[in-house]
Formats: structure tokens, sequence, C-alpha cells
């Protein structure tokens, strides 16, 4: 049996989608008055990466894929053997740490951080956590000040440190 | 000139100037090795203790930082796939392979040793060849440097396995597109940057390589928790056999030219060279090697190694004889000489021969006391990988988020930064390789200005690409290094899939 | 047992180290803290840090801390400072001319005028290059090379087109009877890119800041032919102005400090004191020499009304020019 939508092929449509924003967007690139007269402007690479990009999208969903390596059950059941719960958890915590940084502090937040993606990890040793997380990080920026590098504590203390 | 070296020895041969190489190159090696920080920052923040110095121990400090930082750099791209510096994107593609099968050391053993060649035979070239480079560094237009970047675009096919030569080609092109956001070079105006301030600047390399790269390989290892099983092997075997000194010696040679020579031009610099240099060997290797490249190859490890290190001598060869500085950190190291009163020049080594002389000598030093810092160090170094993968996983995330966030405090650089690893890892499992993506990306920019340039220059002709004998050069290289290989694997390819029908029709 | 005790340790020296972190961050009247829009190594880390290391060695202030923000062409640090206003009670920003360009160009929505301007502190004044072998000799002959053929006249700069670089040259060839949007200016990727670029004969006259230009031509591949200063320079006496030669053009890139808006008066005062004083120390005079730079102190009320002349002007020059629309 022959399967026509293979991965490669999903992919090539998404990046013909892209490439068509992507000319889109291009076009809307403002051109100034020394632009007019140019050959070639601030568009004109857009242009050629977004056609050349359609093109390629194009030839790989065309292209014939190989049928003994282009196993696309065989794909989908290596897949679905991946542990994927903990990657999101992982993606997650990446994300909240990037959002609350700021706000925590980057010592605090950090720790908490490495806590976290540690225990998401199927790490149980809870001390040795708490130890490995605050010292590791403390170290780290106690070595960023020694080099000079500010770092803005978090919003969340400058309240009390004003009183 | 042999009074010359006398001269530069008998400076840096005192108790203090090798303290200092020390130092440097210690302190260069740790902040290399951390993601993020780059030679640049490691020279900015260096600068004011320099200046308690006099100027031949400060230059000796600074030029020890900026070896340190660039081999440092690689110690961690082959630990955890994580090239904090732009330079050792390369190394990573080699050199963490040979990571996950246990010969951590060995790679790390290997780039040392190709560090060193290649960063102590550039200094012999300095010695010998910096007045006539110099001319050959303004031998180099806008054209050139165009068709240079060409040239570099088309080793794609090296970064593809075999048939996959599709799926290489559009990842270059998503580099090419990441590298148009952001204000223009040279119009000065926006691109894709969404009315969003956060990438007027556009992404910056550092986030790209990191999200692509290292983020994205913390999420493999999460996603395949029982596949990382085998870097935990003892990584006993440090020493290097006799077949495989052979085996990398002439890589390294040749990668030391070709990277000094790249070096030695101001619009280019250590990342290009290392690339082409990967390029060239891959390009150049039987059909045996050609298969190992990207999966843990000592060619494919000790080129770009060797290639950077010299390419950063020989950014000297503009700084020192023409004062130009062609990269951000010879910019620093530059202003730090003016600051100290000498003057860069070709008078520099009649002028002030001391100065020129121990610089020199010091890199002969400073090449030597990185190896024999780092050697004994490897096999602690190669340690950190044993540490449990329930710590080892958070730590190359926290490292390679922070080093991001530290060059730019912006958070918005995280959130960015997240999603490119989860597009990277979709793409990764997928079989689709990510080493294009940097390539376009870093070739890209560099691509679009000189090419705008070259047109401006030549009122809007296109008789720029073969009008000098340097580009018509670059030109015909270009078409050959796209042509060969293609060509013959077309012709490969459709023998085999014409064979296969048949096959599947038979059955 | 053992790996608890070695863990320990570090965790202690870590919880101190927090401690110790956050109280730093205690706002006291001797401490100066400058919010730099760039990364390291660029010309407002090397002056902001200058003048730190005037500051610190002359004992003016006891503490001083650098942060490096970059980001929107230097966008976010204005609008960092501007947002967290209260909390930025000895913070100082460090700008220069392109601040007033690109509020024009609109690159970013802030002007000077959200912020308090504290004082100038030095100049750099453009200058016009041309490689050592180079036949012109004189603006005069840049300007009749331009006017017989602007194609013959390929300008580099270091920045991208509509900067200073572009629209000095620009206005330097007006003064010439040239139209100025006939000028081919050709941006490289800063200025030793553009150095190169003259020096490998690709273009024919370099536009640039003159500290950056004077530590390249003094290795003598290069001749500077003009610059912008109202007279000659004491560090450099050899090189001609702009005015001298007969085109009445001056033009000053000033670097300076800026300080959070809606502070109390009382805080603008002792920052301004804070800056004059450092100003007139010797460790400052130190930096200046070491770096080569001119100084152009501006304090609080004249600076401001320096940056309204400023602006003013680069604004009618950018609009006749039709840089601006």
């Amino acid at each position: 049996m022959t399967v026509y939508i293979t991965y490669s092929r999903v992919i090539g449509v998404l990046f013909l989608c892209l490439s068509c924003c992507y000319l889109y967007f291009g076009h809307q690139i403002p051109l100034d008055f020394w632009s007019e007269g140019e050959v070639f402007n601030a568009r004109s690479m857009p242009y050629l990466i977004g056609i050349s990009g359609i093109f390629v999208a194009i030839a790989l969903i065309l292209v014939p894929t190989h049928p003994t390596t282009t196993n696309v059950h065989q794909q989908w059941r290596e897949l679905k053997q991946l542990s994927w719960l903990p990657t999101m958890g992982f993606a997650l915590i990446i994300a909240l740490y990037g959002l609350s940084l700021e706000y925590l502090g980057f010592i605090f937040c950090s720790s908490l951080f490495l806590f976290c993606s540690s225990a998401i990890l199927g790490e149980r040793r809870w001390l040795l956590m708490v130890v490995l997380s605050v010292s590791i990080v403390s170290a780290f920026a106690l070595m960023i000040g020694w080099l000079g590098i500010y770092l803005a504590p978090g919003d969340l203390w400058m309240g009390w440190l004003d009183v | 000139m042999f009074e010359g070296i006398i001269v530069g020895l008998s400076t840096v041969l005192t108790i203090q100037n090798l303290l200092l190489v020390f130092a440097g190159c210690l302190a260069g090696t740790l902040i290399g090795m951390l993601p993020g920080l780059g030679p640049i920052s490691a020279i900015a923040l260096m600068i004011p203790i320099t200046y308690a110095l006099d100027p031949a121990s400060g230059m000796i400090l600074l030029a020890g930082v900026y070896y340190g930082a660039i081999f440092g750099g690689s110690t961690s791209s082959i630990l955890i796939n994580a090239p904090g510096v732009a330079g050792t994107v390369a190394t990573a593609f080699d050199g963490y392979p040979m990571a996950k099968q246990g010969k951590a050391g060995k790679a790390l053993t290997i780039a040392a040793y190709a560090s060193f060649a290649g960063g102590t035979l550039a200094a012999v070239f300095l010695v010998l060849l910096a007045p006539f480079l110099a001319e050959l560094s303004l031998g180099f237009r806008s054209a050139d440097y165009f068709m240079l970047m060409v040239l570099g675009l088309s080793l794609v096919s090296a970064f593809a396995a075999e048939g996959e030569h599709l799926k290489a080609l559009l990842m270059t092109i998503l580099g090419l597109m990441l590298a148009t956001v952001g204000t223009d070079l040279t119009a000065g105006v926006q691109r894709f940057t969404f009315g969003r301030m956060d990438l007027i600047d556009g992404i910056s390399f550092l986030l790209l390589a990191m999200g692509t790269f290292a983020l994205a390989e913390a999420f493999m290892m999460v996603l395949k928790p029982n596949d990382d099983a085998h870097s935990r092997l003892p990584t006993t075997n440090l020493g290097l056999d006799r077949e495989e000194v052979k085996e990398i010696a002439p890589v390294v040679g040749r990668s030391s030219v070709l990277g000094f020579l790249v070096g030695v031009l101001p619009g280019a610099g250590a990342t290009i060279a290392s690339f082409l240099a990967y390029g060239m060997e891959r390009g150049i290797a039987s059909s045996a090697d050609k298969a190992k490249f990207g999966k843990g190859s000592l060619k494919g490890l000790a080129a770009p190694e060797s290639a950077n290190n010299a390419a950063c001598t020989g950014s000297f060869v503009p700084l020192l004889t023409l004062g130009i500085p062609g990269s951000g950190t010879t910019a620093i190291l530059l202003g730090s000489l003016i600051a100290y009163g000498i003057q860069p020049g070709p008078r520099l080594y009649i002028d002030q021969p001391e100065i020129f002389w121990s610089v020199i000598v010091s890199m002969y030093f400073g090449n030597m006391i990185l190896l024999f810092l780092n050697l004994p160090l490897i096999p602690y170094i190669a340690k950190l990988l044993t540490i449990p993968r329930t710590f080892l996983i958070p730590l190359i995330g926290f490292f390679s988020l922070t080093g991001v966030y530290l060059v730019s405090f912006n958070p918005f650089d995280l959130q960015l930064m997240l999603y490119i690893a989860v597009c990277a890892v979709i793409l990764r499992l997928l079989t689709f390789p990510m080493a294009p993506v940097l390539l376009g990306f870093i070739l890209g920019g560099m691509l679009e200005d000189n090419l705008r340039r070259a047109i401006t220059l030549s009122d809007g002709d296109a008789s720029f690409l073969w009008e000098r004998p340097t580009t018509l050069c670059l030109l015909i290289l270009t078409v050959i290094a796209l042509l060969s290989p293609l060509l013959r694997k077309i012709v490969k390819s459709v023998l085999s899939v014409l064979n296969d029908k048949r096959n599947v029709s038979r059955l | 047992m053992k790996p608890i005790a070695l863990t320990l340790i570090p965790s202690l020296f870590a919880l101190i180290a927090l401690f110790s972190a956050d109280i730093q961050s205690a706002e006291r009247l001797d401490k100066i803290h400058f919010l730099i829009p760039a990364g390291p190594g660029g010309g407002w880390d090397g002056t902001a840090r200058g003048m730190g290391e005037a500051m610190r060695k002359s004992e003016t202030v006891s503490q001083v801390s650098f942060e490096n923000l970059t980001g929107g062409g230097g966008g976010r640090a204005i609008a960092k400072l501007i947002e967290t206003a209260p909390r930025q009670q000895n913070t100082l920003l460090i700008n220069s001319t392109p601040m007033v360009v690109r509020s024009l160009q609109g690159i970013f929505p802030q002007s000077f005028r959200d912020l308090q301007p504290i004082a100038s502190v030095i100049a750099d004044y453009s200058c016009f290059v041309v490689a050592k072998d180079s036949p012109i000799q004189t603006f005069a002959d840049a300007a009749a090379i331009f006017l017989d053929d602007p194609r013959n006249l390929k300008a580099a700069g270091g920045s991208v087109k509509g900067s200073t670089d572009h629209f000095i040259l620009a206005r330097a060839l007006e003064l010439a009877g040239g139209s100025p949007r006939k000028l081919i200016y050709v941006p490289y990727d800063g200025g030793g890119k553009a150095m190169a670029g003259i020096l490998t004969g690709e273009s024919q006259i370099l536009s640039t800041g003159l500290s950056e230009a004077l530590d390249m031509a003094r290795a003598g591949e290069a001749r500077i032919i003009a610059v912008t200063a109202p007279q000659r320079l004491k560090d450099a006496p050899q090189i001609p102005t702009l005015i001298e030669q007969g085109y009445d053009l001056e033009f000053a890139n000033w670097r300076g400090f800026f300080a959070a808006p809606g502070l109390s008066n009382e805080t603008y005062e002792n920052m301004m004191l804070t800056v004059s004083e450092a100003l007139n120390t010797e460790a400052f005079e130190e930096v200046r020499k070491r770096n080569g730079w001119t100084l152009l102190h501006h304090e609080g009320p004249e600076f401001y009304s320096f940056l309204e002349q400023q602006e003013a002007e680069i604004s009618v020059l950018m609009r006749q020019l039709g840089f601006l629309r």
C-alpha cells in the first residue's frame, strides 16, 4: 500500500503556507524615497527567499518518497513511544520561567526552575534538589556579579526593600 | 625578524607576563564555557583590569582571554551541544555526536590539539606573511564577499544526509527567512517585526543557536529517556592512536590554512571559516568517510576547530598592520591598543617592536598554556556528563536560557527561544537537519548586505559578478561545488528510484 | 552523609549571597547606576564605563554599577527607565545624537523630552576620510568629483541610510552646490568595515565619527580631509575643519546622560552636581585623554535647549534632504 500523506509532505505544505505569508509580509515592508531608484531594495531579498521557499516546498511535496525508508506507520509508532508528558511539563516550566523571571528575581526564579524541572524528570531526593539548585544558581550569580554584570533584583522584592 | 622574536621572548618570559597569559587563558576558558558570554563580553569586562598594567602585559592578557574564550566555547559545544560562541557551532556538528557515543574525552582532546595546531600554525603564518596578507585582505571587495557567502551556502549539501537534500535546502531557506527579521542594515527599515520593539534588533544568533541546538537537545533527552544512557559510559580512552593522528593531521593542516586566510578578511571571520573548513573536508572526503560526517567524524571535529582558532589569529593581520578591526572583538582590542597609545599600522613593528613581537610570541605561549591547562582537566570536564539526567537536563536548560538572557536581559527572548526549540524538536523528529538553519541565518544577512553594496557600487549593473578575477574564481568554485555532488547524486538517485520501482512492481 | 555535608556548605554561602544581593539594591545616595542601551564594548558602553571609572577612582561616588540593556535600537532601555521611574533614583542613562535622529524617524516613540536631561559630557565630530593615495586632497576636490558625476563619488559609512553619517555628507555636498539626493551612500556593518571599503578602493570617501576614524587613520593608510568641528581640535590640529574650507557646517555628536522622569528636583540637582564634579577630576581627565574624547559639557536646562536646537536643526536638514517626510 502506498501512503501519500507523509510527514515530509505535511511539513512541505506548512512551509508552503509559511512562504506565502512571508511573501505577503515582505510586500508590506515600507520603502523610502532612496529605494525607488534602486535595483535591489529592502523588499528584494525577501521576495527572492519567499519565492525559492515556495519552489522548494512544492518540490518536497511532489518528489516521490522512498517507499521503504518512509514508513509512515512505523514513524507514527516511534513518535507515540516518546515520553511526551514530561516534555510538555518541561516546556511549561520554561515558559513560566520566562514569564516570572523579572518578577521573582534571578536567584529565586532560577532555583525554582532547577528544582521544578528536576521534579518533573522524576527526581525525588527533595533535600538534595533544594540544596543543589540554590547553591548552583547562587554560585553562578556570584560569578556574574564578579564579572561586573548587573542583575536587577526581582519586582517582588522591591516592595519591602523600599520600606 | 630574529631580533624581534628575541625581543618578544624576553618580554613574555617574565614571571608576571607568564602568569598573565595563564590568568587570561583560564578566565577566557571559563567565560567561554558558559554559553552566552562570548569573547566580546569577556574582553570588554577585562579591560578595566588591563589599565593597571603596562601595554605589552595588557595586550598579552587580552589576547589570552580571546583565545581562551574561543577554546572554552568548543567545550560546551561538545559536551551539551550548546555553542556559546558563533565560531564553535560547527564544532558541535561532530563533537556532540562523539560525546553521545561516550567519546567526550576523546572529542575534547582532539579539539584541544586541533585548536593548538590551528592557533600555532596561524601564528607562524602571521609572523612570516603579515605584510603580504594585508595586501590580500584589501583585494577583497563587497562583490567577492558576496560570492564567498554564496560559496558558503552551496555547502548546504554537506549538512544533509543521503537523499535528504530538499530537506536541507528547505531548512536553509528557513534560516534565510529568520535572518531578515529586524532592522534592515542598508535602508534602516524594519522588516517582519510586526510592530514589536523586541524584534527591532532582529533575532540574535545566540538565541537561534541555543534554541535549535542546546535547548532542543535537552527536549530530545526528555523525550527519549533511554537513549542517552550510553553517554554515561566511562570516558577512559582519551588518547589518540597513530591511525587517528594520521587521519586528522592533514585535515588540521588544510583547515588551518583555510581558516587563517578567511580570518584575514575583515568582512568574514571565524564562523564562516569554520563552516567553510567543515564543508571543504566533507567535500573532499572519500564516500566512506563522508557518511561519518555529522555522526561523530574525527575529521568533522578537527576541521572547524582548527579553522576557527586559525581565523582568530588571522584577524590580527588587518588589526595590527592596517588598524582595521574586522569583528566586534578586534574592534575592542583596537580600542584598548589606542588607549595605551599604541598605533597599529604598517609601522607598528618598526616603531614599537616589543608590543608587536610580544603579542605574537604570547600567542604561542597562550596556545601552549591552553593545551597544558586543558589536557589534564579533560577527564574531569568529561565526567560532567555522568551527572544523573534528572539534574543534567535542568542544568542544560538553565545554562542555555540564562546564556541568552544575560546578553539581552529580555524575557521575550526566552519565550521566543522556547518556540524555536519546540519547532526544532518537531523538525528533528521528522529528520529535518538543523545545521542548515544556522548556516542560512549566519550567511543570509551578510549575503544580502554585500549583494546590495555590490549592486549599488556597480550602479545597478550585474557585471560585478565576473568583472574581477577574485569574484570570478569564487563564482567558478561555487558552480563546481554545487554541480559536482548534485549531478552525481541525481544520476544515482534516478537510477535507484528506477530500480526500486522495478522491484516494487515485481512484488 | 558526605555528599550532604559537601553540598550544605555551598548552600550556606548561597543563602548569604541571596540576601546580600538583595540588600545591594537598597538605594543610597552615594551610588550611581549606569543604564547602557547597548552591549559591552561599544561607544555608549565605553563612555559610561569610563565615566564610572573616573567617579570611583576620584571617590566622587562610592559605588558604581553598569547595566547593559540592548534591544529596540536603544528604545528598550529608554522605555524601561520611564516605566520603572520611581525606583531609578540613582540611574543615569547614556545616550547620544542618534537618539534625536531615531525619535525623529519614529523608530521609537519616546524622545529626550520624556526623560530628564542631566548633562552632555563629550562630543564626537563627524569627519570625512579618504585612502592615503586618493587624488582627493581637500573637500573641494571631493565636491568637484561629485558635481561632475555623482556616480564617481561612492560614499562609505558605518551605519544605515538616513543616519548622521549619511546626511552630514549629503548636507556638505549640498553646500558645495550639488543635489544631496544624488549622493550614493554605501552602508557597511560598522566603521571598521567601512574603512576597509575605502582602502580596497570600492568607495571613494568615508563619512564617520572622528574618534573612530582617528584610531584607524593614525595607522597611516587613510587621510582625514575635513572635520565638522567649529575650530581645529587640540588633540588633532592637523585636520582642517569644514568651515575653514568654506562650507558652513558644524555638527557635534554629543554623548550625555539622562535621568528618569518625575523624580524630585533635589535628586536632579544631586545628579548634575555629581556629574560635573566627576568631570573636573584628574581621574576623568586621564580617561578622556586615553580615549581621545573632546569635552562638551552642557548641564540641565542648558543641555535641554541644546537638544532642542539640535533636534530642530536635524529635522530641518533631514526634511530638506528628503530623508523625512
